[in-house]
């Protein structure tokens, strides 16, 4: 098999971290990182849903509002996944919010703390590019090691099977 | 839309390939090589090449100012001009109907004719158009051999991949979520059960199973 078809099989994976996610949110408000800690999760205000790989249907897209996110539930009791979501992250009391889509796992639209604005100073900006790739970091570790903690939970003989059972309890819920 | 102002989108890459010894002065040859040139007063298309990360004007890099060890910082800059569907339809008419005065009355252009007129407007449609500058921002992390772009378009990626290739020789593979997660997994006891993973499909939910 080359890479190409290896990825195509494998895209599931995507979906299912951008779900597992959501399920962790609104059950433990967040995760222990590795190299950063508490990171407290919130849903944004976008939250896309779409046919699990294999099955067939059309996409769902709502707004983080309470009459919409009914909406996304019930999509998600259908069977849905989710394609893409906007997440909000607080990692040592500092606010990032970015968007997510399964397909790449792209991180989009990405909100970082403030720093001041790059500077045409030579001697300024190397200081404040330093200071925002240092952020930008923070958000791939963050993502990279909720991705870690799913995986690992995933592809555990035990954890995996209790984590879908629990997910799937969870999904069945009404307006949870 | 970038990596240093604004809201960010990164697209991960991860580099490979064997870059020759001395690798600073090797990274300079090349981003000097493949810099931008400017093609305002021309009717080139496109232009694609390195620039300042923080100024599309400076393609001069003094001092290695794109060097930030372990980081490359640069600017892609994309100048392209485009001619308008709509203007080159006009202006292809009026050079059609200029040539048909000359012949005689029902007369009509050949298709090779009409070509010719259209790629003639199109060329003086092209002289009188500036181009348009865009400029994408590039983090290459040297020592992790990560790269970040902050565009996400597939057209921006094949230019950006196209232009790097072309400038250090030195692969570019997209993080996708598997390749992540091989990353994440590799030499764990995750690794094997990674590879034979199966989707856990829309009916688990229902039964909770």
């Amino acid at each position: 098999m080359n890479l190409a078809e290896l990825l195509e099989q494998k895209i599931f994976l995507g979906q299912e971290f951008l779900t597992w996610l959501w399920f962790l949110l609104e059950t433990d408000g967040g995760a222990e990182v590795k190299d950063l800690g508490w990171v407290e999760l919130t849903l944004g205000e976008r939250l896309v849903l779409g046919p699990a790989m294999g099955a067939d249907g059309s996409r769902v897209t709502v707004s983080g509002a309470e009459g919409s996110l009914a909406e996304a539930r019930e999509a998600l009791r259908q069977g849905k996944l989710v394609e893409a979501l906007r997440v909000g992250l607080e990692v040592h009391g500092e606010e990032y919010a970015l968007n997510l889509e399964a397909a790449e796992l792209t991180v989009k639209s990405l909100k970082l703390p403030t720093t001041a604005a790059p500077s045409e100073d030579p001697d300024g900006l190397e200081g404040l590019v330093l200071e925002r790739v240092a952020l930008l970091e923070n958000t791939l570790k963050a993502t990279d090691g909720l991705l870690s903690l799913f995986l690992a939970q995933r592809l555990h003989p035990e954890d995996g099977p209790e984590l879908r059972k629990a997910m799937g309890e969870w999904a069945a819920q009404e307006g949870a | 839309m970038g990596l240093l102002k604004g809201r960010a989108t990164i697209t991960r890459y991860m580099v490979s390939g064997e870059p020759p010894p001395g690798f600073w002065d090797f990274i300079d040859r090349r981003v000097k090589a493949h810099a931008f040139q400017d093609i305002e007063s021309s009717t080139e298309e496109l232009s694609v090449g390195w620039c300042a990360i923080n100024d599309y004007f400076d393609t001069g890099f003094a001092y290695m100012s794109y060097a930030m060890e372990p980081y490359v910082l640069l600017g892609l800059r994309v100048d392209q001009r485009r001619v308008p569907a709509t203007l080159l339809k006009k202006y292809h008419r009026l050079e059609m109907d200029k040539a048909k005065s000359y012949l005689d009355e029902g007369r009509n252009l050949g298709r090779v004719r009409r070509e010719e007129l259209k790629d003639k407007a199109r060329l003086e449609l092209l002289a009188r158009i500036p181009p348009e500058t865009r400029l994408y921002e590039m983090v290459w992390d040297t020592a992790r051999n990560e790269l970040w772009l902050g565009a996400a378009t597939r057209k921006v990626m094949d230019l950006f991949e196209e232009h790097f290739v072309a400038s250090f020789g030195l692969e570019l593979t997209p993080r996708l979520p598997f390749l992540v997660a091989r990353d994440l997994v590799a030499g764990s006891q995750m690794a094997a059960p990674l590879e034979e993973a199966r989707p856990w499909g829309p009916l688990a939910w229902e039964q909770g199973a």
